[in-house]
């Protein structure tokens, strides 16, 4: 934003007023759009700047040099853009400044509330593929502070520092390659499952895992897998429930839906929830009434790994 | 306590079993995609270069099947048959039968193998897609609302090619004279050729750029301008007969350019339109200067989204034809998004390149196909990915 503020400076004497417009092209939010603009009016404040309205009259009453303000988006992050007509010039051609800016997080959508309701938690993302998660608390159990990353050649280990996820060490697995890999870290905490591997060992120790390669090719190795349902126990009384991914493919947003048992019949339960993207693998969680989930979304590109928790709302 | 929980795991169990068929998110395997695509290739061999560009690229997305992957430089690596799939008959011309890789790097491909038809008119691609006898094929952006319509599976990527005029300054002193160009430039009507020719499949191109790329499309003007034209037109004299040449056998640019006619004669411009044939058609810098004309249609894709790799691209393909000797710009290795807006601005004030539409790539797809997503600028046909889902019984998690 300095930079941006610095361009509009070089371009307009501060001896006349600014006129400032803004208008939001990008997949922000109206309120952060909001908030870039008053940064911008912040640091053009700094630099010894004021402003008008930006009716056209009051502007050119006060002689102010009128700032189109943009953001836009391109394929690689943001675009801020300032077309400045300064105010001695009216009828030629604007300046034109643009600078960069990185695309922020996105955020989590707010848990629906019915019966059965949902909460998703993101835990951890990255760019590169991962078929499943654990989040463990090898030394307080209130208090995971270790992250596994099962990823198609390795099991990543992550340690929670600063509230980030800092990687630390990673256990090589060498397997046989195939397109619809399929991975499952066992909520024993001992089993790992990839591909035609399997892992054993304590999890939390990853110096005591041995991967073993069990067949070679397609049709051989266990299918341990994460499915598409994933048992939550009975958040609601005694009444068991699961919860779903919904149908469609790879390329499509999905959601995630509570069932609860009734007279032997499994209804839905409560609103889902939406992902950004669909669920590449679904299990339960180590903890009673989770499930974990690993999206990949869409929008960024990223893997996610999300906690679910389902609890019982009256 | 125990009891309990059993038979709560039971009834679970029971009732998980008996939940009814849902469509499968897991891919299945097997099966073979049927390929349609217009271009004839005579040869895979990477020594026998493609005649005209349809057919380069058609090569192209068939290479990306073959080798192992593509090095930043657009090349091939490897030997062909190490990628997911392998030729295993071969008609030149005509048809290829191609089989998935069961010792692919990075698996084997889902379907069991592809059968590809070339030159196969627009007419019979929709036909066959229509008739559930093709599973992918490339519709032409202007017919992809009657394909919709006609109930064709449609996939559409963001606008990734550009259809713009080029002016021959080398060889055309009447292209030579920027007030001609301008002229021009301003007399044409991009939204109509967008909602009419187009069909909306679409969208006016003011920048060398699109908007989802660079971000900053929205700074070059798409507007038409007739008043403007018509008085830079009466200030030219003599005033001059101009010629405009398009591929003869491109039913889109002949559309679009009978528009610029009509557009420029509404300006009193005085424009004709002229069909270029053959060799001479298969590239707009080489077609104008071949061709005499003033003034040529160019359709020019994206090879990369990235906007610094896009734009270079496309001053290179300017600058060996109608721009060469033009001096422009240097354009820094690392361009910022103000370099590249800077870059884009000082080629279209001269107007020797007049970007007209944005296209995308329009594909049809049939009801089985699974999986696909649409290949953005640069991208292969993700056939490795794409699986067939042929029913809840048919070949569900087969192994081969």
């Amino acid at each position: 934003m300095s930079q941006l503020a610095d361009k509009i400076a070089a371009n307009v004497s501060p001896l006349h007023p600014l006129s400032l417009e803004a208008k939001n092209m990008s997949s922000l939010s109206p309120t952060e759009a909001s908030e870039i603009r008053g940064a911008l009016e912040s640091k053009l404040k700094n630099r010894s700047f004021h402003f008008v309205l930006a009716d056209p009259a009051a502007a050119t009453a006060q002689r102010a040099a009128k700032v189109q303000f943009a953001i836009s988006e391109g394929a690689q992050g943001y675009v801020l853009v300032a077309e400045i007509q300064n105010s001695s010039e009216p009828d030629s051609e604007p300046q034109i400044a643009i600078v960069s800016a990185p695309k922020s997080p996105l955020r989590v959508d707010e848990p629906a509330m019915d019966s059965l309701s949902l909460d998703k938690r993101l835990i951890y993302r990255q760019a590169e593929k991962f078929v499943d998660f654990a989040l463990l608390s090898p030394e307080a159990p209130a208090n995971p502070s270790l992250l596994v990353i099962l990823e198609p050649e390795r099991l990543a280990y992550y340690r929670q520092q600063d509230a980030s996820w800092h990687f630390s060490q990673a256990v090589p697995i060498v397997r046989w390659p195939v397109r619809d890999l399929r991975g499952r870290i066992d909520n024993d905490g001992k089993h790992v499952y990839l591909g035609d591997v399997t892992c054993t060992g304590k999890l939390a120790q990853p110096d005591t895992l041995k991967c073993i390669q069990t067949g070679s090719g397609f049709s051989s190795g266990p299918v341990f897998v994460a499915g598409d349902t994933a048992d939550i126990g009975s958040p609601c009384k005694t009444r068991a429930a699961y919860l779903e991914s919904g149908p469609g493919d790879w390329t499509q947003t999905d959601s995630i839906q509570g069932y609860e048992s009734n007279d032997s019949q499994f209804n839905a339960s409560g609103a889902p929830i939406e992902t950004p993207g669909p669920v590449m693998s679904f299990g339960p969680g180590f903890a009673t009434s989770t499930a974990r989930a690993v999206v990949y979304n869409l929008k960024t590109k990223n893997y996610e790994a999300y906690i679910v928790t389902a609890t019982c709302s009256h | 306590m125990s009891r309990r929980l059993a038979a709560t795991s039971l009834i679970l169990v029971v009732v998980l079993t008996a939940l009814p068929a849902r469509t499968a998110r897991r891919p299945r395997y097997g099966g073979t995609l049927r390929v349609e695509m217009s271009a004839t290739i005579a040869s895979l061999e990477p020594a026998v270069e493609a005649p005209t560009s349809e057919q380069a690229a058609a090569k192209s997305q068939i290479d990306g099947l073959l080798y192992d992957h593509r090095d930043a430089d657009g090349t091939f690596s490897g030997e062909r048959g190490n990628g997911p799939f392998r030729v295993t008959a071969w008609e030149p011309g005509k048809r290829a039968t191609l089989e998935a890789n069961n010792n692919f790097r990075e698996g084997r491909p889902f379907v069991d193998s592809i059968e590809i038809s070339m030159g196969v008119t627009t007419h019979d691609r929709l036909l066959d897609l229509q008739l559930n006898k093709a599973d992918l094929a490339e519709i032409p952006p202007q017919d992809a609302r009657s394909a919709s319509e006609r109930g064709v599976r449609v996939s559409i990527s963001k606008p990734d090619e550009l259809l713009a005029l080029v002016f021959n300054t080398a060889d055309s002193s009447t292209s030579r004279k920027a007030s001609v160009r301008e002229a021009v430039a301003r007399s044409i009507d991009r939204a109509a050729v967008v909602n009419f020719i187009l069909q909306k499949t679409g969208e006016p191109a003011g920048g060398l750029l699109p908007q989802w790329s660079s971000g900053t499309a929205f700074l070059f003007p798409t507007t038409t301008d007739p008043a403007r034209a018509k008085e830079l037109w009466s200030q030219i004299s003599p005033a001059p007969k101009l010629v405009l040449g398009y591929h003869s056998a491109d039913p889109l640019e002949q559309s679009v350019a009978e528009r610029i006619v009509v557009n420029a004669k509404e300006a009193g411009i005085s424009i004709t339109a002229q069909a270029i044939q053959n060799s001479a058609a298969n590239s707009a810098p080489v077609r104008s200067q071949a061709s005499h004309v003033d003034v040529t249609l160019l359709r020019w894709r994206m090879p990369s989204p990235r906007p610094e790799d896009a734009l270079r691209d496309i001053v290179l393909v300017l600058n060996a034809g109608p721009l060469a000797g033009v001096n422009s710009t240097p354009f820094p290795d690392s361009a910022s998004p103000q370099d590249i807006y800077n870059q884009q601005r000082a080629i279209l004030d001269k107007f020797t390149v007049v970007p007209l539409v944005w296209l995308p790539q329009v594909y049809g797809l049939s009801a089985r196909v699974r999986d696909w997503t649409v290949p953005g600028p640069g991208e292969q046909w993700p056939l490795a990915d794409v699986w067939l889902d042929t029913g809840p019984d048919a070949g569900a998690d087969k192994q081969p």
